[in-house]
């Protein structure tokens, strides 16, 4: 069995110019998972999204990658719902 | 002091040949310092933050954890903003080009009686995608 999830999550920031040795913050804003949790908020239903994770990928103008990071975030069932099975 | 037409032309080879071999040289350190001096960011650290409400909130609480509280009114995940720590760790501050950074999510979707509901033993064996599959 097989469902698909839809999540708007593809978002594009460009990487500001970086002199030797310097650090830059990039916040890539406005990410709004309402519609994930909604669609697994069915008190009787069994499948939950236990994580999630954001990928990074640094893109040069070739579209070849230039460097990858990840971030995870572990979302926890209500108890109501583990007791439903 | 006389000298040979024959000495003459030699000299003249080997004079052509040296001014050869340092134009060769000089064209080969002009491509070399346009290739060798490139650089890419690496990523340094990345987080889920919750989104600032307040634009002069200097500092965002970093998300690890969350938990549904099984009401639908109140289970309402935070939106989020991700932060990217980038450095340029090269010495040169000739950038390759410009560079752009993509986002993309996944997650691990499972049933939720899988381990107890123990969330640290389904997401190192679970399926990382855009689908849920089954994982038994």
């Amino acid at each position: 069995m097989e469902q698909a999830v839809s999540v708007d999550d593809v978002k594009m920031e460009t990487v500001p110019y970086l002199k030797p040795g310097d650090e830059a913050e990039l916040r890539i804003k406005g990410f709004n998972l309402g519609n994930l949790i909604a669609s697994y908020n069915g008190q009787d239903g069994t499948l939950w999204p236990w994580g999630l994770r954001v990928n990074i990928h640094v893109m040069n103008r070739e579209m070849s990658r230039v460097a990858v990071g990840q971030a995870t975030l572990r979302m926890i069932s209500a108890d109501s719902r583990l007791r439903a099975k | 002091m006389y000298i040979k037409p024959r000495q003459w032309a030699i000299f003249l080879v080997a004079c052509s040949f040296v001014a050869s071999c340092a134009r060769d040289h000089r064209a080969r350190g002009t491509d070399l310092s346009s290739t060798e001096q490139k650089s890419a960011p690496i990523i340094k650290s990345v987080e889920i933050v919750e989104q600032d409400v307040a634009l002069a909130s200097a500092t965002s609480k970093k998300l690890e954890e969350w938990k549904d509280s099984g009401d639908p009114k109140l289970s309402r995940l935070p939106n989020f903003d991700v932060v990217v720590v980038l450095q340029n760790i090269s010495a040169s501050s000739v950038q390759d080009a410009d560079f752009i950074a993509l986002t993309t999510i996944d997650f691990v979707v499972a049933p939720t009686y899988l381990y107890q509901g123990d969330v640290r033993k389904i997401l190192p064996n679970g399926n990382w995608s855009r689908r849920f599959q089954s994982m038994m």
